[in-house]
Order: structure tokens, then C-alpha cells, then sequence
């Protein structure tokens, strides 16, 4: 099975396609199902989704060599417009007029959505009148009976001249024609064919696709010709939009989601759990391995393993988040929040980077390139930080496990539900507030969003999506997660030796030795932060992993582990995490680590602080300035710490230990 | 491409001695499920343009389906496209 890499790219590489493949680009207006054709045509799967605007850069591939003559395939960003206004936009304009520095095109295939005839055709032209080879791909077809119209492929090509193939994008039906077309595409010389002759003024060439729809009988309907439309969806919009239902169910819908997280993922966590413990059992079990068998379990496995447990939840998340994009409620929940982000300076197509946020703030960073002006873009990027992201998960889990009673699972729900709110409302504020200090701009910000056709969700694509989605998390979780945790361990377990008190400073040469933890490294790091933690209510072995936990948040919960666990005696092995956090005691004073007050402060500190390094890299690239990223970074690591220790004395104050 | 926009005002003041200003309306005020013909548009330049590649050109039928909640954006029906106006969008479309 030649299954090709798909990767995804922001900067291109010149095309150089391998073996003097051809290069064929993808074209189409958003919403027209390039990327799920792609996604066919590849065999690989990654972004693609029922919602306007999702490629966010160029996606590149190879076209599976199963299906005929293996071609490199790109996917373009889909645009609305020939005078772009937003980057995806410029970039898609920039290839489809040949000026682009790195990809050439071969082959263009424009992908036109059959209920959209008209519109998507008229973009078509703009493709056309460029005079590269092209060919149709006919998207949507199974949707036309619904629209009550029907469209003849073979008319339409010998109407427009240009080859004409029918898709449909999910099942992956009729690839094998569209790349036999590709490849005649790409021999012969094309005439400019009526399609390329329309005019560039788009009321003349809607005029002129009128004209030649009707003359050709390409694409007969029943009722008037331009007055169609799905009654299914307008129903159904009827209800999801409607004045007073509206809100509730996007509120229900998003209550849903994140209730579903909870009370599905459980059971598969703690299987997880058990994996881990009974791998890191067995690997202690080997014979003479001493101090290597130990950083193998406790430092690798252990700390892996506490991190993995959230895993079930971070891949049901973006199973839910997929199929809403899926079903096309997404773009009805962007133009539900259109109005209220706008209050705040924001935009509606601000919502799904929101949204998005809530999984990793990467791919929304990313996903802000959707967004038309440059002053809504930079306001999103820089809430985005607020957006409870999955790494916060775990570190939420696991604190709100340990404040919270366990017999009442729903008040931990509630508690993380009212964190997820939370989040929302204070990136709204934090939008509202920085937008009146950033200038406004000329031009003319606009919605004017496709609301496409609701469909019922095929669980095939889905999957195969979340899975896209949740390996590429685990992959860029996963490595720093090992490592971070393989560092602390060793830093926990190794030290200068013994304690060397010596009178006048005339210390011996200080001899790296396994060392009890208080010795370690890692404590030695702590307390020299521990002025700073002290207010927060925590020592210094929570400090070490909130340091480590700028290589990724969920880092901290796994530092923890480690630090917890090597502090224990070996009886403490067995017993878990949250069993060592109830008794945990900050040395020297007996009062305990984790109390109700230092438990929410740190909740609080997780909420703002910023405590990712690639959010900060993504952002100074998407934002093309460090200054951005480095206030960014500042602004809520301070807000956050000041908050936490708001928070912890306040609680204090009043009586909250 | 700019200059290609087909000039709003222009339309507009032909339009209004000849038949009396009750017939036309801007799409932000129409009574909503009734389909209407799209006279000009009259905007800011490159909204007006994005608008006619929309498929707002004169000539082309349109229908307000409903309004979201708090009033807008619009779903506006147009070429068998749905799509999510704001109301300032649609008040620079003159409908018929």
C-alpha cells in the first residue's frame, strides 16, 4: 500500500516535483471539498471540514500510486475572492496567477460545488482564463436532488470546454477518472474554451455562465432557475438560528461537548492507567538493572503514562469538534458569535480559532489566517493563550481531582465547565480591553460567510480525521513530554552527594552522585524560586514543574509524578498521584502542599499563564514580530502569577486554608 | 480589476426618478422570505466588489431566509448559496 506523507507547509520548498511527477494544485472557493478530495486522492488523511476556510496553508501530497499515475498534489487555501484580503487568500491568488516564488502549477483542478453551479463556475473562469491546463472536479453531486436540480457532467464540458469529471469527494469516487483527465489534461494544448472567454467583470461573467448553462442544458432544474435552495437546511436553520432557541442550543451543544469528555473518556483512562502501571511494573521486575530500571519506570514510563491517562480525552474532543465541522454547524456557531465578537473587535470567523484554541493553540494560531483584516487577526492570535487548551486538561484533572470529593464526579464537571466558560469570558475581556489600544484600520471589515448545507456526518471520514488530528497531537506532545520527563528524573535523582557543611566555604569538589531527593538538583532549582512560590502556597517541588511545564503544560503533571513519587518511600510506589498530593507536606513548616487555597491558585495561574514555547514561536511567526510574541508571553505569565497569588491569599484572608 | 466594478451611484440615481423610492430598498429592511431582484450595490468600493463576486449582481434574485439571533447577521439566500450577511452588508445592497 503506497500510503504518501502528507505534510503541511507554510513555507514552501521550490516544487520540485520527484521524478518529474506532474504538480497539480487544487483550487476551489472555501467549503467546496478540495481537502476532503485530497484526502481521497492521497490516501492520507489531515484537515479538511464542513466549515469555510479550514486549509490554513498549503497541504501537499502525492496522489496514491493505486489509482493511476502518481501525480504531487497541493491544496490551496479556498478563496472567495480574485482581490484577496486575507493571507490564505493571497497565497491561493499568488499560485493561481503563476507569481507565486515556489509552486507552479501543471495541472489545475478547479473543485466546483454542483449546488453551487454558478458561483464556484465563475471562480472556475478566473482559473480558466490563466491558460494552464484544468480540469473540473465536480463536487457535491449527491446533494443536488435536495436542491431539486441536476447537472449534466458531459453537457457542461463540451458548454464550457473544458473536461469535466464527477467526484464525490468522501467516498473517493471517480478519482481514478479525475487523475486520467489530469493526465490528458496535461498532454494536450488547450484552446481557450467559452469558459476561459468570460469576462473578468463578475456581473458580465455570471451574465455570460447564465447564458451558457441555458443554452447547453447542461444543468436542468425543476422551478426557477435561480430561486433553489435546500429546504432541509433552511428547516433545520430555522431552529439552530432561531431568535430565541438559538443561543440556548449553541450553549447546550458546546455543554454537551465538553460533559461528553468527562463521562465517555473515564473507563478508557483508566485502562490507560493500568497499561502503564503494569508496564512500569514489569521493566522494575528486571534482574540487576539498578538504577537504569528505575529511570526506565519511574522516569519514562511513570511520567509518560501519567500524561497518556488524558489522551482518550484529547482524541474524543477532537472527534466532537470534528464532527460538528462535519455536520456544517460550525459556520452556523461562527455566525451565532458573530455579533458579540464583533463587540469586542473581533470577527466571526474569530470563533473557530477560538474554538480550536480549545484543543492546542497551535492549529488555531494558524487558523486566525482566515480572518480578513489584519487588526481582528492579531486581536485573536493574541487571546488565543486563554482558550483552555487540551494540555491544560490533564493539569485541570488532576487538580480539580484533588480538591474535589471523589463520590461527586458531576461538581468536578461543573468545576472544569466553569473553567472552559471562564476562559471564554476572559479572552472576551482581554479582546475588548487591548482592542482599544491597537489603531483601526481602512478597509472595510465584512462577514459575508457561506453557510453551507447541513449533512449527515459520515463516521468514516471522521475518524480517520480525528485520528489525523489527535496523532499529529500525540507526536508533538509526546517527544517533549518523554524527554522533559527523562531530565526531571535524573535531576530529582542525582545531586552534588551528600550534604557538605563545611565551615569557612572550603567545600570539596562538589562529585555529581545519586542523591536523595532534598539533595537533588531539582530541589536545589526549586528553592531558589522558592521566594516567588511561597506566595503562591506551594514549595519548591511544585515549582519545578511549573518550570518544566513551559515545554508543554501537560509536562507538569508528569513532573509532579516524579518529584512526588521519589519523595515517598517504596511503599509510596504503588499508590498513585493524588494519594502522594493529600499527604505532601511543605518541609520544615508541616502545613500541607496542596490545601483548597494553593490548589485553586494554581488552577488560576494555569488559566492565564502562557506557559507553552511553541504557541510563542507560532504566534512571532504568524504575527511576523517578536515583540508581539515576548509581550504576549509576558503579559500572561505575569497575569497569571499575580492572579494565583491574588487568589491564594485572598482565600487566606478569608478563613480558606 | 478594480475599475471593473460596475459603478453603484450611477445606477442608483437613474433609478430613483424613474420609479418612485418606495420600490426600492436596501436588503438590510426587506420583509424576510420574499425574493427580491438585486438593483446596484451602493458601499464602500471593495465591499461593493466582493459583493458582486458573491454573486450579488444586478439582476440576480435574493431572499432574506431569516436573522440570526440579536437581529443579524442575515442568512441571505442567493445562486442557491447561503450565506451570512451583517447587516451593513446587506444595506448596501438595493433590491427591488
Amino acid at each position: 500500500m503506497d500510503h504518501c506523507g502528507v505534510e503541511e507547509q507554510t513555507s514552501l520548498a521550490p516544487t520540485g516535483a520527484p521524478g518529474g511527477e506532474l504538480t497539480v494544485c487544487l483550487v476551489g472557493m472555501p467549503n467546496s471539498g478540495k481537502t476532503t478530495l485530497m484526502n481521497a486522492l492521497t490516501g492520507g488523511s489531515f484537515r479538511t471540514g464542513n466549515y469555510p476556510g479550514v486549509t490554513v496553508s498549503l497541504l501537499r501530497g502525492r496522489s496514491r500510486s493505486d489509482i493511476g499515475e502518481v501525480v504531487s498534489i497541493v491544496d490551496l487555501p479556498g478563496i472567495h475572492s480574485t482581490v484577496a484580503s486575507s493571507p490564505e487568500e493571497e497565497l491561493s491568488a499568488a499560485v493561481i496567477s503563476g507569481k507565486h516564488h515556489s509552486v507552479l502549477a501543471d495541472v489545475f483542478v478547479a473543485v466546483v460545488d454542483a449546488t453551487q453551479l454558478e458561483r464556484h463556475l465563475r471562480f472556475a473562469s478566473y482559473v480558466a482564463r490563466q491558460g494552464r491546463p484544468m480540469v473540473i472536479a465536480l463536487t457535491m453531486v449527491d446533494l443536488l436532488p435536495r436542491v431539486g436540480q441536476s447537472v449534466d457532467a458531459a453537457k457542461l464540458e463540451s458548454a464550457l470546454g473544458v473536461r469535466v469529471v464527477t467526484v464525490d469527494a468522501r467516498t473517493g469516487q471517480g478519482k481514478e477518472r479525475l487523475l486520467e483527465a489530469v493526465q490528458a489534461a496535461s498532454k494536450s494544448v488547450e484552446g481557450s474554451g467559452p469558459l476561459a472567454q468570460l469576462s473578468g467583470e463578475p456581473a458580465e461573467a455570471y451574465r455570460g455562465l447564465q447564458r451558457l448553462l441555458e443554452g447547453s442544458a447542461a444543468a436542468p432544474r425543476s422551478g426557477s432557475r435561480s430561486r433553489t435552495g435546500d429546504p432541509l437546511t433552511e428547516r433545520i436553520d430555522r431552529i439552530l438560528l432561531h431568535r430565541i432557541l438559538g443561543f440556548p442550543i449553541f450553549f447546550v451543544t458546546l455543554v454537551g461537548l465538553f460533559a461528553a469528555l468527562f463521562w465517555a473518556a473515564q473507563p478508557l483512562m483508566d485502562l490507560v492507567n493500568a497499561g502503564f502501571t503494569i508496564v512500569g511494573n514489569l521493566v522494575l521486575r528486571i534482574p540487576h538493572g539498578g538504577m537504569f530500571t528505575r529511570f526506565l519506570s519511574e522516569g519514562v514510563i511513570q511520567g509518560i503514562g501519567v500524561v497518556a491517562v488524558f489522551f482518550p480525552q484529547v482524541i474524543i474532543l477532537f472527534f466532537l469538534m470534528t464532527l460538528l465541522e462535519d455536520s456544517g454547524y460550525l459556520a452556523r456557531a461562527a455566525t451565532l458569535a458573530d455579533r458579540p465578537l464583533r463587540l469586542l473587535g473581533l470577527h466571526g470567523r474569530s470563533f473557530v480559532p477560538m474554538l480550536s484554541g480549545f484543543a492546542c493553540a497551535i492549529p488555531a494560531t494558524l487558523a486566525a489566517r482566515a480572518i480578513p483584516t489584519r487588526r481582528e487577526r492579531l486581536l485573536t492570535i493574541w487571546i488565543l493563550p486563554l482558550m483552555s487548551c487540551s494540555a491544560r486538561l490533564p493539569v485541570y484533572a488532576l487538580l480539580l481531582a484533588a480538591v474535589m470529593p471523589p463520590d461527586a464526579p458531576w461538581r468536578a464537571g461543573l468545576a472544569l465547565a466553569t473553567i472552559y466558560v471562564g476562559s471564554l469570558l476572559t479572552g472576551s475581556l482581554v479582546a475588548g480591553l487591548i482592542g482599544r489600544f491597537l489603531p483601526r484600520e481602512r478597509g472595510v471589515s465584512m462577514l459575508a460567510m457561506e453557510l453551507p448545507l447541513y449533512r449527515r456526518p459520515q463516521l468514516k471520514p471522521i475518524l480517520k480525521m480525528t485520528w489525523a488530528r489527535s496523532s499529529d497531537y500525540l507526536k508533538k506532545a509526546g517527544a517533549p513530554i518523554a524527554i522533559v520527563a527523562a531530565c526531571l528524573w535524573l535531576l530529582s535523582n542525582f545531586g552534588f552527594g551528600a550534604k557538605q557543611i563545611t565551615p569557612a566555604g572550603a567545600a570539596p569538589p562538589p562529585v555529581i552522585s545519586p542523591s536523595p531527593l532534598d539533595q537533588s538538583f531539582a530541589s536545589q532549582l526549586g528553592r531558589m524560586m522558592e521566594p516567588a512560590l511561597k506566595p503562591m502556597g506551594v514549595d519548591w517541588r511544585v515549582g519545578v514543574g511549573l518550570i518544566s511545564a513551559f515545554a508543554a503544560r501537560e509536562v507538569f503533571v508528569s513532573s509532579l509524578a516524579i518529584v512526588f513519587h521519589v519523595a515517598g518511600d517504596e511503599d509510596a510506589q504503588s499508590e498513585n498521584l493524588l494519594q502522594e498530593m493529600r499527604t505532601a507536606k511543605i518541609d520544615g513548616v508541616g502545613q500541607p502542599v496542596f490545601t483548597t487555597a494553593s490548589i485553586l491558585g494554581l488552577i488560576i495561574f494555569f488559566f492565564f499563564s502562557l506557559q507553552c514555547m511553541s504557541t510563542v514561536a507560532v504566534a512571532r511567526k504568524e504575527t511576523n514580530s517578536s515583540r508581539f510574541a515576548a509581550l504576549q508571553l509576558l503579559f500572561y505569565t505575569g497575569l497569571g502569577y499575580l492572579a494565583s497569588v491574588a487568589t491564594v491569599q485572598g482565600l487566606r484572608l478569608a478563613g480558606v486554608p | 480589476m478594480k475599475d471593473a466594478i460596475n459603478k453603484p451611484s450611477g445606477d442608483l440615481d437613474e433609478a430613483r426618478p424613474a420609479s418612485p423610492a418606495r420600490r426600492l430598498k436596501n436588503l438590510s429592511e426587506v420583509l424576510h422570505g420574499v425574493w427580491h431582484q438585486v438593483k446596484s450595490l451602493s458601499g464602500p468600493e471593495d465591499a461593493c466588489y466582493r459583493l458582486l463576486e458573491l454573486g450579488f449582481t444586478p439582476g440576480a434574485e435574493v431572499k432574506v431566509a431569516q436573522a440570526a439571533p440579536l437581529g443579524e447577521p442575515l442568512v441571505v439566500v442567493l445562486r442557491g448559496t447561503r450565506l451570512a450577511l451583517r447587516k451593513d452588508e446587506a444595506a448596501w445592497i438595493i433590491v427591488e
